[in-house]
């Protein structure tokens, strides 16, 4: 018999990785194991039995091959790499009752996880900017105000997210003040 | 110019996983075994996850407190250096301090001691 399998449309900012974990979980929970990404936001679920799975996400922008020690840590430590998808990195593990599960243990390497990431942002939004300035130079023809159009709609986006990531790093900075 | 009491006082007080990590590399190791390790050492109290052991490994490599020692099957093994062990050595007295100081003011928490 062949799997069952669903697609669900779901839209996560970067600083929401924990609702993503939780959302992950309840799925699984409910006998829907995720697979990988079919696209954007494109969740793609296999039907399974019903699992108490801890789902931790990463994000690193280093190529595999920089990355193999990584998976094999992670691999080492009873993590198993679900799917990677721009840089993201969705690891999971059956849940033990009673025991915490993470694969970050202090606040400053939560904190330097969204730093990657913000500084991934920062530097696509400084990219962006002189191609738009460049366009806006060009003749001024229908094309090239779409084109102006979309990539100022992308920055607004990007610099959106480098914000929100921002606020999320200065919220635990605040905990990190206290604790470790 | 910096001393070089100036190049160790600069990393302390180190994090709770910092301390551990590096007490781990006393002997070259891999990732899961300095997990493991800490794990027991700490007595279960304290435990490293690998994402912030990976991010660890690189910044520690980066400041020379630690140096690859050599690598089996994609297990990258470090170890100590000379100004990691200085670090350490130094977060020891840290420790040694807070510890006893500690174990005084324990007493003093005692619910029956308060009567």
């Amino acid at each position: 018999m062949e799997t069952e399998r669903i697609c669900k449309f779901k839209w996560f900012w970067p600083w929401q990785d924990e609702q993503e974990e939780a959302w992950l979980a309840a799925m699984s929970e409910a006998g829907w194991h995720f697979g990988g990404m079919a696209g954007p936001a494109m969740y793609s679920f296999a039907r399974g039995e019903p699992t108490r799975y801890v789902y931790r996400l990463d994000w690193q922008d280093k190529s595999k091959q920089q990355l193999s020690d990584y998976r094999q840590l992670f691999q080492d430590a009873g993590w198993e790499l679900v799917t990677e998808y721009s840089g993201w990195h969705y690891f999971r593990k059956v849940a033990v009752p009673g025991q915490t599960a993470d694969i970050f243990t202090d606040v400053q390497s939560k904190i330097a996880k969204y730093e990657r990431q913000f500084a991934f942002m920062s530097m696509m939004s400084v990219i962006f900017l002189p191609i738009i300035v460049a366009t806006m130079d060009s003749v001024a023809s229908p094309f090239a105000k779409v084109a102006i159009f979309v990539m100022l709609l992308l920055l607004v986006v990007e610099v959106g997210i480098a914000a929100g990531l921002w606020l999320r790093i200065h919220q635990l900075k605040r905990l990190g003040a206290i604790s470790a | 110019m910096m001393s070089a009491n100036d190049n160790v006082q600069k990393y302390l007080p180190l994090t709770e996983s910092t301390y551990y990590i590096l007490l781990a590399l006393l002997e070259p190791a891999h990732g899961y075994a300095i997990m493991q390790n800490v794990e027991q050492m700490s007595e279960g109290t304290a435990s490293i996850g690998p994402g912030t052991l990976y991010g660890a490994f690189s910044t520690l490599e980066k400041e020379g407190l630690i140096a690859k020692h050599h690598e089996e099957e994609r297990r990258k093994y470090y170890m100590l250096t000379e100004k990691g062990r200085k670090v350490l050595a130094a977060q020891i007295r840290r420790v040694e301090i807070m510890a006893r100081i500690g174990s005084v003011a324990a007493l003093q928490l005692q619910p029956e001691q308060r009567a």
